[in-house]
């Protein structure tokens, strides 16, 4: 198994013409709009767009949490119809149940699968050191910080061998030098484990430091922009960031993502109701 | 504030630290100006019939020799026990089905939402006629005082228990069994203690009221059988133990509680 | 790059892609069409459950009380006789809807019930605000209420009524006890509640003590203001009826206690049923009236600012 997943021939997601729409006060809501990409099995797939543009929905969708409304998703040929264990899901808010310490969290997909417990705990603890948790595994979660939070949840992802691994923004919210911190451990578990990754962000540096595929979504209705590999080699570092190669893809990627931006402030999304609010605020200051 | 204590001179020094800490001082001031006026209210004759602080510091020790006032608290708290246990047992099997099941809600949760408002004390004629002796009304009563904060915390905490692990714990493969016990249960443990506590305090109004009226036992009855030899002194000694019973009920609850949900103690 | 090619293939058709999209069950459709009447459908179900249950619920009352009767369920009277009573022009325990005596009662402990209300909140919401906001008076104050509200007001009664000049006093104070605990505790959480930066975002912009109340501290702590005020409400009935049943001449809960002493049992039903109706209505009010000023507050901030 382990072996197959190496070589990259599982875990292959075909999200074809996918549609989402969403009731808001009994009016539709396009979110999602014909989206087809594919999450190629092995590598690491970045899928970026601005915020509220539907990434959460789409990694809902494969997640297997809800259901497209046109269109569907593939699995390995596939068709998903719920979650499952083929699929893990790191989301942006922290899902660790509060209730268990980090080493119960973590053994509990494979105490599940039906390990022993002793060996799951025995998994989970290796697990833990590799995301440089030691000495943390009988805390709570609300105990650790929010970085170690996200490590262990990436942690017990991973230790239930999925096929597909989905995270959704995990690292947003966290300060840039943890951030940072973050980007390489999680660097070094793909780069070790090779499991199929769909990762989800908003931050242009941070996608193509990762990826080995970047996904730029179009806004309003939302679906597939364009798609650039990534051609720097692995294992990759944080000194790559520097190189010309690198700033040339930020640029790519920046004007997408800058032509959408664009068109959502037109049309009045959150940052542009902000900024009025702000001037507005400026103007009975006065 | 934060350094090791070590030695004795370092303890002394905390304790004088703690000492000059305004929060005690200034609690001392509020309580000291509350007897200062209590006794000053009695000096000037304001409710004359009102005993002062002095009268029932002095009176507490005979008060508490008087016949009875321990078989009074024992009384007490059994009824209190035995009413909140049988409502915890029935609230919490209820609210968990009415939580996991939609048709038993459906057709379970408009009657209790009538009966409900009803309070408890409303039932203490009935009860008196109904149940064959004082006992069982008076447990009675502090079962329908505790059973609905109960049941209703319950039923909010697993409404409210956040999807997001339901659906986790779906994806790490857990069946139904799993999804209960160790996600629902500990998920709703937290608005069962809140439920908990609040139906505690309740049972000691209910049960104080409840011997009023009809035990020959309690701190209640204690209260009352002062009132009707008009001892003052007693009335207010009698107050006093209540209230000592209740913080002394919530104070369990919540240890109680802390151990239960180790994951909170933090907080 | 294929995926371009297949969204490029996708735009010529998208009239195709929207009435797919339109043809999902996702799409919400307008009042009147299969998925609202399929939610009417379901509001129904409900319906019928809860008619199923309060079907059980009486039958079985019936069943004891009339039909079978195990022993001591002769003190309930079966719910035929019993709304039979309620709604009778010549009852023959003297209480039903065409009796003014009954309305008497209701009007006492209502008045009870309120004045109590009323002198709870106008004390306890300015005390629950100054524990809150001042930190002398939190650390003199609170102590003294911390060492107070354990006591059940219940327990109360016995010293009331020694110490009040007037029994309709006693009961009053009784009543307004708990709910006055439950304002200022919640009032005060309400206070504390509000965010430092709050505080000091107003001291930077030169509000007077008068304006960081009115614009800061009261609608930072509404929210709390009516969770407590809905406690209140509640616990006011609930000792209203103790305060009655042992103290009080007229009332609801003296209607429940004479019906006791003279054996009239429809009439204890009636009181306990009367009780709770105006209790959950007290509190509902409440829950309105919250909903209104909380609304109005949010928009009165979206138009000042
Ligand atoms: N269950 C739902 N019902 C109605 N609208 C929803 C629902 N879920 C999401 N939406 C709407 O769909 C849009 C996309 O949401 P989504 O969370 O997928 O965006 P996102 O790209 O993940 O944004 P962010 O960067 O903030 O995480 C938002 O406008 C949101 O309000
Ligand atoms: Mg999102």
């Amino acid at each position: 198994m382990r072996e197959d997943r190496r070589k990259g021939s599982v875990g292959h997601v075909r999200v074809s013409e996918v549609g989402k729409v969403f009731a808001r006060a009994g009016r539709p809501e396009i979110i999602l709009k014909d989206c087809t990409f594919d999450v190629l099995p092995g590598r690491l797939n970045v899928l970026i767009g601005p915020s509220g543009s539907g990434k959460s929905t789409l990694v809902n969708l494969i997640a297997g949490y809800a259901t497209p409304s046109v269109g569907e998703v593939e699995i390995d040929g596939t068709r998903v119809t719920g979650p499952g264990a083929d699929r893990m899901v790191v989301f942006q808010e922290t899902t660790l149940f509060p209730w268990m310490t980090l080493i119960d969290n973590i053994a509990f997909g494979p105490i599940q699968a039906g390990v022993p417990k002793l060996s799951a705990h025995e998994q989970a603890r290796a697990l833990l050191s590799k995301v440089g948790l030691t000495g943390f595994e009988h805390r709570f979660t609300d105990q650790v910080s929010g970085g170690m939070q996200r490590r262990a949840e990436v942690a017990r992802a991973l230790i239930n061998r999925p096929k597909v691994l989905l995270l959704d923004e995990p690292f947003r919210g966290l300060d840039h030098m943890s951030r940072g911190l973050m980007q390489e451990y999680f660097l070094r578990l793909f780069e070790d484990e090779g499991i199929t990754t769909l990762f989800v962000t908003s931050e242009v540096d941070e996608a193509i430091l990762l990826a080995d595929r970047v996904i730029v979504l179009s806004y309003k209705p939302t679906a597939v922009k364009s798609i650039l590999d990534v051609f720097l080699p692995r294992p990759r570092t944080f000194q790559m960031q520097t190189l010309p190669q690198f700033a040339e893809l930020k640029g790519a990627t920046l004007q997408l993502l800058y032509e959408e931006a664009l068109k959502g402030f037109v049309k009045g999304t959150a940052a542009s109701a902000e900024l009025d609010r702000l001037m507005a605020a400026q103007r009975s200051m006065r | 504030m934060t350094e090791v204590h070590t030695g004795g001179g370092r303890a002394a020094e905390r304790v004088v630290r703690a000492l000059r800490d305004p929060v005690l001082w200034q609690g001392a001031i509020g309580i000291a100006s509350f007897f200062v006026v209590w006794q000053v209210l009695k000096w000037i004759g304001l409710f004359a019939l009102l005993p002062g602080p002095v009268d029932v510091v002095r009176a507490v020790p005979q008060q508490m020799e008087q016949e009875g006032y321990w078989l009074s608290w024992l009384a007490s708290s059994r009824r209190v026990f035995l009413g909140f246990l049988v409502a915890a047992i029935l609230a919490i099997s209820i609210g968990v089905s009415m939580g996991m099941s939609r048709k038993l809600r459906m057709a379970g949760f408009p009657i209790l939402e009538v009966l409900r408002p009803i309070p408890p004390l409303a039932w203490l004629p009935l009860s008196i006629l109904f149940w064959p002796s004082p006992e069982a009304t008076m447990v009675f009563l502090t079962f329908l005082g505790a059973f609905f904060p109960i049941f209703i915390n319950i039923l909010a905490g697993i409404d409210r228990i956040d999807i997001r692990y339901i659906q986790a714990a779906r994806s790490l493969g857990a069946g139904q069994a799993t999804l209960f016990w160790r996600v629902m249960v500990p998920g709703a443990l937290p608005a069962l203690f809140t439920g908990l506590s609040i139906a505690i305090g309740i049972t000691w109004e209910v049960v104080i009221a409840a011997e009023m009226a009809s035990a020959q036992l309690g701190l209640g009855y204690l209260t009352w059988n002062a009132y009707m030899s008009q001892s003052l002194v007693g009335i207010v000694v009698g107050m006093l133990s209540i209230g000592v019973a209740g913080m002394v009920s919530s104070g369990i609850m919540g240890w109680i509680g802390r151990n239960a949900m180790p994951w909170r103690r933090g907080r | 790059m294929a995926v371009t090619n297949s969204s490029l293939g996708a735009a010529q058709v998208d009239g195709g892609y929207d009435a797919r999209l339109r043809a999902s069950p996702d799409w919400p459709v307008q009042a009147g069409d299969w998925r609202a009447r399929l939610r009417k459908a379901s509001r129904a179900q409900a319906l019928r459950y809860a008619l199923l249950g309060f079907g059980i619920f009486f039958g079985l009352w019936y069943l004891l009380t009339a039909v079978i009767v195990p022993p001591r369920f002769n003190y309930i009277p079966n719910p035929a006789l019993l709304f039979g009573q309620w709604i009778s022009e010549v009852p023959q325990y003297g209480i039903s809807v065409f009796i003014p005596e009954y309305y008497g009662h209701i009007w006492v402990s209502v008045l009870r019930v309120y004045t109590a209300f009323a002198i709870s909140v106008g004390v306890g919401a300015p005390l629950g605000i100054l524990l809150g906001w001042s930190r002398f008076g939190r650390n003199t104050l609170f102590p003294v209420v911390e060492m107070l509200r354990p006591i059940p007001p219940l327990a109360w009664v016995p010293l009331a009524v020694l110490a009040l000049p007037e029994t309709e006093m006693a009961v009053i104070f009784v009543t307004l006890l708990a709910s006055f605990f439950a304002t200022v505790l919640n009032t005060y959480l309400g206070v504390r509640s509000i965010p430092e930066t709050y505080f000091r975002a107003a001291a930077c912009l030169g509000y007077r003590r008068v304006d960081v109340l009115r614009r800061v501290v009261i609608p930072g702590a509404l929210p709390f203001i009516f969770t407590g005020l809905q406690i209140a409400m509640g616990v006011a009935w609930f000792s209203l009826v103790g305060g009655e049943l042992i103290a009080g001449r007229s009332g609801l809960g003296y209607l429940i206690l004479d019906g006791y002493t003279q054996l009239a049992l429809p009439n204890i039903f009636i009181g306990m049923i009367t009780l709770g109706v105006l209790g959950w209505a007290s509190s509902a009010l409440i829950r309105k009236v919250g909903e209104l000023m909380m609304a109005w507050h949010v928009k009165g901030q979206g138009g000042g600012a």
